[in-house]
């Protein structure tokens, strides 16, 4: 690959977010190409910092998936608890990605689209702030509901608050 | 930096940055160390956060990325242009008569136009702002002319609306940061309608004198989105809702109709 790693994990992070928010590879292709023709015609100022950019990719990528009708999943059936408690880790590890993916989908948004930006680590808090027009006590509040909510869908106890 | 604050910072992080902290979030970091309930919590936190992480973190499409590198080269690729082409009168002669064509179109076409200074940034915004979920908004029953009081109370001073708009039903709002702008935002169930006021001048949004109203189609095809802004004051005023110019156009105009 001949081009620089950042591109490659800017693009890799946007198809990322995509996905999580949409669960279907070929609109998540769709929304992150769409999104950036759309921020390339608006970025009239060719110095525009680079955080601010990839911000505004994230922004675009998200109101773009948000606007793709959902198709609606099942709950993600909660495993027994059997023998609880057992080491959150142990069972996280042994679960399906595809069941920790959907819980994380089911999140009711801004906190699904604000617990991937933190999980996926791709952008600044300041700037998941600025993607989600949340303040940093919001933005919390948010990715605190949204941990709470996946480890409940995959039956995990954790606690909501400090 | 105190706990309250510590513990809300730490709750944003994601694992990579609680592993090479910033100054702000070791600051937090240190002074969660010092309550070991909220050391635990964060021990916790970091234990999900790491298996979720690695959970979630979906193969990317090698071919996809190069696609993606190659769009991306495309739209930088500068327009080549040869010096020897430039200098030939020939060419002078096309150049000049389409500069001029260019030109004609140009001014036909501004006369028609319904832009203004920010309009990017102001689309922006609606297209930030429509998404916005209904656990965001605090909800409410009043008028959008009786807000005033609400938002200063948010820390939002200087929402006003048109004396057209101020009968309208509200029945939520709430106040976000776009681009490091406090905006002042209302849920408005006629025309399932969203009133925005924001500072014109940080943004540098300028839709025109007072009273006069620019309308703006955006969104897309399959849902196509319409803002009617106004300047107020040092504020702007702006309605979005699902729709086209012409619905916007009897949506301004009944609400002056029907104004006390």
């Amino acid at each position: 690959m001949s081009y620089e790693t950042s591109e490659k994990e800017l693009y890799a992070g946007l198809y990322r977010f995509a996905w999580l928010l949409l669960m279907r590879e070929d609109m998540a292709k769709k929304v992150v190409m769409d999104a950036l023709e759309e921020v390339h015609q608006r970025t009239s100022h060719s110095h525009e910092e680079s955080e601010r950019i990839h911000a505004r990719l994230y922004q675009v990528v998200r109101q773009r998936a948000l606007r793709v009708p959902v198709t609606p999943f099942s709950p993600v059936p909660a495993p027994a608890r059997s023998g609880w408690p057992i080491h959150a880790g142990t069972r996280l590890a042994d679960m399906d990605s595809s069941a920790v993916t959907q819980a994380l989908h089911q999140v009711e948004e801004p906190g699904r689209s604000a617990l991937a930006l933190v999980l996926l680590d791709a952008v600044e808090v300041e700037s998941i702030e600025k993607i989600l027009g949340l303040s940093i006590p919001q933005l919390a509040d948010s990715v605190d509901r949204a941990r709470a909510s996946v480890a409940q869908a995959l039956g995990l106890d954790v606690e909501a608050s400090r | 930096m105190n706990l309250k604050s510590a513990i809300t910072l730490l709750k944003c992080q994601g694992p990579i940055s609680l592993e090479s902290p910033d100054r702000a979030t070791s600051a937090a970091l240190k002074a969660v160390s010092k309550s070991s309930e909220s050391a635990a919590a964060l021990a916790h936190q970091k234990t999900i956060d790491a298996l979720v992480g690695a959970k979630i973190s979906v193969p990317v499409p090698e071919d996809f990325l190069t696609s993606l590198h190659e769009l991306g080269e495309k739209l930088n690729e500068p327009v080549a242009r040869s010096s020897a082409t430039v200098r030939n009168p020939a060419f002078l002669v096309v150049a000049l008569a389409f500069v001029a064509m260019v030109g004609l179109v140009v001014w036909i076409s501004l006369s028609q136009w319904d832009g203004f200074p920010g309009m990017d940034e102001a689309v922006l915004l609606a297209e930030a702002g429509d998404v916005s979920q209904p656990s965001q908004f605090e909800a409410l029953d009043a008028t959008a002319g009786s807000l005033s009081d609400w938002f200063v109370m948010q820390g939002f001073d200087g929402f006003q609306v048109p004396a057209a708009f101020a009968h309208q039903a509200v029945v939520g709002v709430r106040v976000f940061d776009f681009e490091g702008v406090s905006v002042a935002m209302a849920v408005v169930p006629e025309n399932r309608s969203f009133f925005y006021v924001f500072p014109s001048r940080p943004l540098g949004v300028a839709p025109g004198e007072s009273g006069s109203w620019r309308i703006i189609e955006y969104g897309s095809d399959s849902a196509p989105r319409v803002m009617g802004i106004s300047q107020i004051g040092d504020f702007c005023f702006m309605v979005t809702f699902e729709g086209h110019r012409a619905q916007m156009e009897r949506f301004i105009r009944a609400s002056n109709q029907s104004s006390p």
